[in-house]
């Protein structure tokens, strides 16, 4: 099994599902211990890059652009590379249009369980509101205020038929990285470099 | 206490007491299937069935004005969300959302038998498969392609979206920000479909409280104006309208009523007295319709207790000829015979129409038959009884006398303006009639041009030309449907028409079925292909096994019949495309963007396909309601026939029915000329109306045909009686509703008319 990102990420998903606490080596934190730590983001511009490892694939989607956050509740998903995608989460809407192609479509969040997942808990986190979370994800938090990691498992049917679990790691008010295992085995990574601040 | 007011009182309890009891076993319909006659046409049935349509019963087309661009879009995104949230809509539109139509599982499972035709030479072909290969991967690097990935390891070609795009409208709104806009993008629009079965009047006006209360309790909502179209919105603003309508009529009756009973006679009172008549005749009608009918339409309603209304002539003609004595049953007794006449030959004047093939006409024919029967009943029997003394009449004797000598001086004016009249109508003779169905609908004018709006801004505007298809079965349908594409095709080629839906766009015959399923790869062949275009590329060998299963299962699959369709959600989609008649099947294929209509009604004529014919239904529309109007004509020379007759046989003398029917043509004829003259098209209420007027005329000509010593008294009496009903029908033709504003016209200048003709030719003014 040579370099296979598939059961690469299904060993990852493996040691965090049976082992949570293997996976993080770090000590729990509390719910509101959590909402101190996770206060909210400034508005701010950051790098980020994606990568989607698919059933489908021999190799992973690879996604490169830059995120924008604007308090409360909006942000701005700019894919730049392979190609141009504008993504807008206004509250619970979402824009999407592909210049290149000269489309543009707007829906609630919640019509895909995958984007809800995805949206819902960088939402929620960058306003600072890590208890919203509750609402539709079992939570669990390990680490300390300089480099935590959050375990959300769907607590909704729909939600869980398409979604595993999400990871999501960061330090302070920051993101660093969100980790979304699907049911049919298709990963996502989303990795988000040093923050601008605005 | 005045004499009879105990009396007064039992009577008005027991005619509530009837007229709760009648009023709990009415069933009303307010739907155009009134001018429609009993046997529809293979053609008319096509707007019957529009117009019945469930699901166009329940469409609700929605605008949001006002705000900004971004509030609006806000709003008809959480509107919309609001609407569906509800339960009380299944399909909620605005442009917005990720999901497919209801239905759509069922045509992807079986996506090679349905939908556009595909040829087998392409669809499978290792070019096609490596290029749609490379669109897919591209795909899963956007959101939206999250969204469809799932389809992607059975459908790598996109067979699906073509399916989609079938259903899709032939035209799409502009878009806003994702947001269905009207073109001048400032309105968002909505389309909502309810999900009730039943569309009685109740539930359409529940439904439309339900959407301007949800739209109430969103945020900024009020900052915004919400606009409702389509069936259940002009239902009940029609409704509201007559009400609103009604009620200021009725305030203003009241009020000219009150003026006469306290003004003219110095008795209140009367002003109950003076209407019971006609609340006896209208329950009567009411009645009588419910009973043979089984049930009432509302524009019989409004029309019918309209013409009861000269009802209230029959008190105000025995309390005015009570001057002597103040005696009122003396008097009743005394004016029975021509008062009995006058009723007679007004119902003879309506008893035609109740033998019309129109149930419409039918309707208000008994409705005025046996209402003012009654009502003329009542005034002659119950009335005195109720009042039996009056010791005040209006109009002193020395007024009369004038206004008699003046009205003598009117027979040229009169006879100079019926020609005046008939000229107008002879120069105007092919304008003057109404054949535009709306104007026989009681919908407000405007609510009929905000629905033109917001459908043209749908990009769904009234389909007018189609070709209807007919065959023994579904599948001769469907087959003939498939003849008829090829000349589709060249007509749109040719830009003789912008596009076509039919039934066979989205399901084929059997017969081509199994063509396509014919044209479908074995699954070693197609394994082959697929493993071809995959090498090279970062997709899995084995991504789209589920592919090359599906289609191995669709190469057997039993083809996908209507009525296989029928039971699911799929079904649907297409029942409203194959409409079961009498002997078989038709189905319609609507045409939209024509240049010229004619060329393509010739080229449709000339390929001769069996069981095909060009429709227009704007022509059929007009045909009909022509017919509707013709056959009313034709009733409107009967009913004038049998008043002969009868006058006859009640006057007995030739020179006295002259006498009486002259004032009445001459008004009747200068009625229609006022009308043809101020451009105000004919249409089947005008005619009704002015049956009524050649009612009142012969009931003013009778009574000033009675012996001349009594001159000043029934002088008295008619313009008692004239200026009631006049100005109760003026005030109406004020009224928004096109049918109560045609007849409030008509009456009011027609009696008007018909008092001046008759004083003018009466015996005593010589």
């Amino acid at each position: 099994m040579r370099n296979n990102p598939i059961a690469i990420s299904g060993f990852l998903f493996f040691l965090i599902t049976v082992f949570p606490s293997l996976a993080s080596e770090q000590a729990p934190i509390s719910p509101d211990r959590l909402s101190e730590i996770i206060t909210g983001a400034p508005d701010h511009r950051a790098e980020f890059s994606e990568e989607r490892r698919l059933v489908l694939l021999t190799e992973p989607v690879r996604l490169q652009g830059t995120l924008l956050f604007r308090a409360p509740g909006r942000f701005e998903k700019h894919t730049l590379s392979p190609q141009r995608e504008d993504l807008v989460v206004d509250g619970e809407w979402v824009t999407v249009s592909l210049p290149d192609q000269n489309t543009e479509m707007r829906f609630n969040m919640t019509d895909d369980p995958l984007l809800h997942g995805l949206l819902f808990s960088l939402q929620s986190l960058l306003n600072g509101e890590p208890g919203r979370l509750a609402a539709i994800f079992t939570v669990e938090a390990w680490g300390d205020a300089t480099a935590w990691t959050l375990r959300l498992k769907p607590s909704g049917r729909e939600l869980a038929e398409r979604v595993q679990v999400m990871r999501v790691t960061g330090e302070t008010h920051w993101i660093r990285t969100i980790e979304l295992w699907e049911t049919t085995g298709d990963y996502l990574i989303m990795t988000i470099g040093s923050e601008v601040t605005e | 206490m005045k004499p009879g007011a105990g009396r007064s009182v039992v009577a008005l309890a027991i005619v509530g007491a009837i007229g709760w009891i009648v009023a709990s076993q009415l069933e009303f319909r307010a739907d155009l299937s009134f001018i429609f006659p009993d046997e529809v046409s293979e053609r008319t049935r096509f707007l019957t069935d529009r117009l019945s349509d469930r699901s166009a019963q329940g469409t609700f087309l929605i605008g949001i004005e006002g705000g900004g661009e971004e509030g609006r879009q806000r709003l008809s995104l959480e509107f919309a969300r609001a609407l569906g949230a509800s339960g009380s809509f299944d399909r909620v539109a605005n442009g917005a959302g990720v999901v497919t139509p209801d239905g759509f599982e069922y045509l992807f499972e079986n996506r090679y038998l349905l939908g556009p035709g595909w040829n087998p030479d392409e669809e499978f072909s290792p070019s096609f498969i490596a290029e749609s290969l490379r669109r897919g991967l591209a795909l899963l690097a956007t959101s939206p392609g999250q969204l469809l990935r799932r389809y992607l390891p059975a459908d790598p070609t996109g067979r699906g979206r073509a399916i989609l795009a079938a259903l899709s409208p032939a035209s799409r709104p502009a878009s806003q920000g994702g947001v269905w806009v009207s073109r001048d993008g400032g309105r968002a629009l909505i389309v909502a479909r309810a999900r009730t079965e039943k569309f009685d009047l109740d539930r359409q006006s529940a439904l439309l409280d339900e959407v301007e209360q949800l739209f109430a309790q969103l945020p900024g909502a009020d900052s915004h104006e919400l606009l409702i179209a389509g069936p259940p919105g002009f239902a009940v603003a029609t409704r509201d309208r007559i009400e609103g309508d009604v009620r200021i009529l009725s305030g203003v009756s009241f009020l000219l009523i009150l003026l006469l009973a306290w003004g003219g006679f110095r008795r209140p009172m009367l002003l109950i007295l003076l209407g019971l008549p006609m609340g006896i005749g209208v329950l009567a009608g009411l009645a009588a319709v419910q009973a043979v009918f089984g049930f009432v339409h509302g524009i019989t309603l409004a029309f019918g207790a309209c013409l009861v209304g000269i009802a209230i002539d029959y008190p105000l003609h025995v309390l005015a000829h009570a001057a002597r004595d103040g005696d009122t049953a003396q008097s009743a007794r005394a004016i029975w015979p021509t008062l009995r006449l006058s009723a007679i030959t007004t119902v003879a004047a309506f008893v035609p129409f109740m033998l019309a093939d129109f149930p419409g006409l039918a309707q208000i024919g008994l409705f005025v038959a046996a209402g003012l029967v009654a009502a003329v009943l009542s005034g002659r029997f119950l009335f005195p009884l109720l009042c039996p003394a009056v010791t005040h009449l209006p109009l002193s004797d020395s007024v009369v006398e004038r206004v008699r000598r003046l009205a003598a001086k009117l027979r040229f004016p009169l006879i100079l303006l019926t020609f005046a009249a008939l000229v107008v109508l002879a120069l105007r003779w092919d304008a003057v009639w109404e054949t535009d169905l709306l104007a026989l609908s009681p919908i407000p004018r405007d609510m009929v041009a905000l629905d033109r709006d917001l459908r043209s801004d749908l990009g769904a505007p009234d389909v007018r030309y189609l070709i209807a298809v007919r065959g023994e079965s579904t599948e001769e349908v469907l087959v003939r449907q498939e003849k008829l594409r090829p000349l589709l095709r060249s007509l749109s080629a040719g830009e003789r028409i912008a596009s076509w839906r039919m039934a066979a766009d989205l399901l084929p015959s059997v017969a081509e079925q199994r063509r396509r399923q014919a044209g479908l790869p074995a699954n070693d062949d197609l394994r082959r292909r697929l493993a071809d275009a995959v090498a090279g590329t970062a997709f899995r060998s084995d991504a789209f096994d589920p592919f090359l299963a599906d289609v191995e299962r669709m190469r057997a699959a039993p083809p996908v019949t209507f009525d296989s369709m029928a039971g699911s959600e799929a079904g649907d989609l297409i029942e409203p495309w194959l409409s079961p008649r009498p002997g078989g099947f038709t189905g319609v294929v609507m045409l939209s963007g024509l240049g010229d209509p004619g060329i393509v009604a010739t080229a449709i004529g000339e390929a001769a396909i069996t069981g095909a014919e060009f429709v227009d239904l704007k022509h059929e529309t007009e045909r009909l309601v022509q017919s509707f109007l013709d056959s009313s004509i034709l009733w409107l020379l009967g009913s004038l026939l049998v008043v002969q007759i009868v006058l006859y046989s009640g006057l007995r003398r030739v020179a006295a029915v002259t006498r009486v029917m002259g004032p009445v043509l001459i008004s009747v004829t200068a009625t229609l000329g006022l009308l043809a003259a101020l451009g105000i098209p004919i249409s089947v209420f005008h005619i009704l109306s002015l049956i009524l007027v050649a009612g009142l005329g012969m009931d003013y000509g009778l009574f000033f045909s009675r012996h001349g010593d009594e001159g000043t008294v029934t002088f008295r009496a008619t313009i008692l009686c004239n200026l009631t009903t006049a100005s109760v029908f003026f005030v109406m033709a004020f009224s928004s509703i096109p049918i109560l504003h045609g007849i409030g016209l008509t009456v009011a200048a027609g009696s008007f008319l018909a008092l001046v003709a008759s004083a003018a030719f009466a015996r005593f003014t010589e």
